[in-house]
């Protein structure tokens, strides 16, 4: 095997549907992994040395190693006890590894190449390593778990007890040492605030979001919301929430700081969102009308339903691709959108009963250009 | 050592309140298609009418619907089925396509008898030549959504419930579609 190293830049101009062209680029930095591939490690750090010059990045992508083209959707198949691994470049399913049963949920650690899985039947955790694409480690936490997140720094991991009132925080380093919080009825979807200090936790039963001070694990707030909120999620300055309301066929937009509320219209029965990188478009699956809602995030209005597979639950956005994947739990199918176009572009079976909730897509460490 | 306190810290959880509304972790889904040797506008007709079960299930001894505001504070159809069993179910109509030749409705465990919960199922209508394939499709959870179900309330037990009441219907819809009436 030979010795490469991939350091390129990705420029392309972004064109949304009614937006203004921009030139995006990108520098991508990936290595060959040394031990997984045995490659002579002398060679490979000159090489990198007289590219970047830069010890700092040079230690970084020895952390990074690619088997793969693009970044990497991971799916739970809850029907087939397994994690789909799509790669979005190469456009095709490259792994399919064996997790707990029932896996639902997804937490990814990009810095330390970790996805966290949720298994709701078997009441575990899976580790999964970005490197080999293995379950690495089955975590026990004996709750009917579904909602997974992350703290920013990946060190702890938040699971939500889907037949209870609390939320789980597992310290990755000793995941024995658990905490309890005290979270609403049927805590859901989770994510945390982008500078680490809280965790917004959606109780679908109570009808509301509970804000957590991550530092010592304290209820700041608790905000209502519209019926059965499920999934949450962060635009990507960090400013507003997402939420759906399932039973309310609604989207609310809340600000993380003053928690001042908007709520929009959208389909039948909203599962997931995603904000679009320019903030423009939230994209929201409607799980009972088989389409995604793609709305204005000012006006809130919708400006175009998008037909997928049946019941549509999870969606994520590529920043890279800029393409939208949905997994359609009742079609055992994943539909890729260009969000340019806002057309299915790709339809993708995946084993059984897919789900993939949370963010889902996995981005091997990209760098800002340096010009 | 460590498995040990983490099993501790785990059975020191205060226990937990069973509600009601929450839903199974991990739906499961329900699928059943019929072909019937019957004109699709002729089966679509029966499985339309919200307010006559009975004209098609052999199971259903009755139908009753009522309008009122759902839980959004909007106008609904529901009705309550009354099975010659003795069961109930209590259902909210969700969408009629006459285009699609789609049915959507909700069961609403709450005010009803079967033991499955959280059930969602479109019927749909596709003429196939001369015949009509029937699908009955949707996702459903157990009645006992807790960590350690009770057996009669647990996810087999809602799988057979929910193709007891289905098999019996669509056979009997196949009866009724396929007869000179």
């Amino acid at each position: 095997m030979k010795a490469t190293c991939v350091a390129r830049h990705l420029c392309r101009t972004v064109q949304h549907a009614t937006g203004q062209p921009k030139t995006v680029c990108i520098r991508l930095r990936r290595m060959w992994s040394l031990t997984l591939f045995g490659i002579d490690v002398a060679n490979v750090y000159r090489h990198h040395f007289r590219v970047t010059a830069h010890w700092g990045l040079l230690m970084a992508s020895l952390f990074t190693t690619p088997s793969w083209a693009g970044n990497l959707a991971y799916i739970t198949n809850q029907g087939s006890n397994t994690v789909s691994v799509y790669d979005i470049q190469q456009r095709a399913i490259t792994h399919t590894i064996a997790v707990g049963k029932a896996p639902v949920g997804v937490a990814i650690a990009p810095n330390t190449a970790r996805i966290y899985i949720s298994n709701a039947n078997s009441q575990s955790i899976s580790v999964i390593d970005a490197h080999t694409q293995q379950q690495i480690q089955e975590i026990p936490i004996h709750i009917q778990v579904v909602g997974i997140t992350l703290s920013r720094d990946e060190h702890t991991l938040y699971a939500a007890a889907w037949d209870g009132q609390q939320v789980l925080a597992i310290p990755l380093s000793a995941p024995t040492r658990i905490k309890t919080i005290q979270a609403g009825m049927t805590p859901s979807g989770m994510v945390v605030s982008r500078d680490n200090q809280k965790l917004f936790i959606a109780n679908r039963d109570s009808n509301d979001i509970t804000v957590i001070d991550t530092h010592n694990l304290r209820t700041l707030a608790r905000v209502s919301v519209g019926l059965h909120p499920f999934a949450l999620t962060l635009s990507p300055d960090g400013q507003s929430l997402m939420v759906v309301n399932v039973v309310s066929n609604s989207l609310t937009v809340l600000n993380v700081d003053t928690y001042r509320a908007r709520t929009y219209k959208t389909g039948q029965h909203p599962y997931g969102a995603v904000m679009s990188l320019d903030q423009r478009w939230i994209y929201v699956t409607n799980n009972h009308a088989e389409s995604v809602s793609v709305i204005d995030a000012q006006s809130g209005q919708t400006v175009k339903t998008i037909t997928v597979g049946e019941f549509p639950e999870g969606i994520d956005y590529d920043p890279t691709s800029q393409q939208l994947l949905v997994a359609n739990w009742g079609a055992d199918t994943i539909s890729v959108i260009d969000a340019r176009t806002w057309q299915v572009t790709q339809t993708v079976n995946s084993p059984s009963l897919c789900r993939a909730f949370g963010a889902f897509i996995y981005q091997p460490k990209a760098l800002p250009a340096s010009h | 050592m460590k498995k040990l306190l983490s099993v501790l810290a785990v059975s020191l959880l205060p226990l937990l309140p069973l509600t009601a509304a929450a839903h199974g972790a991990a739906a499961l889904r329900f699928e059943k298609t019929v072909t019937i040797k019957a004109p699709a506008a002729k089966v679509w007709a029966l499985v339309k009418d919200f307010a006559n079960q009975q004209a098609w299930h052999e199971g259903v001894e009755s139908t009753k619907v009522e309008t009122k505001k759902d839980e959004n504070g909007d106008d609904a159809t529901y009705r309550t089925v009354k099975l010659k069993n003795g069961g109930t179910m209590f259902e909210k109509l969700r969408s009629a396509d006459d285009a699609g030749m789609k049915l959507k409705y909700e069961y609403i465990y709450d005010k009803s008898t079967l033991q499955f919960s959280n059930f969602y199922p479109t019927i749909s209508v596709t003429a196939n030549g001369a015949d009509t394939v029937v699908s009955v499709k949707g996702s459903y959870t157990r009645a006992d959504s807790s960590n350690i179900p009770k057996p009669e309330q647990n996810d087999d037990a809602a799988t057979k419930a929910i193709n007891e009441f289905f098999d019996a219907g669509l056979n009997s819809l196949k009866k009724v579609a396929e007869s000179g009436k």
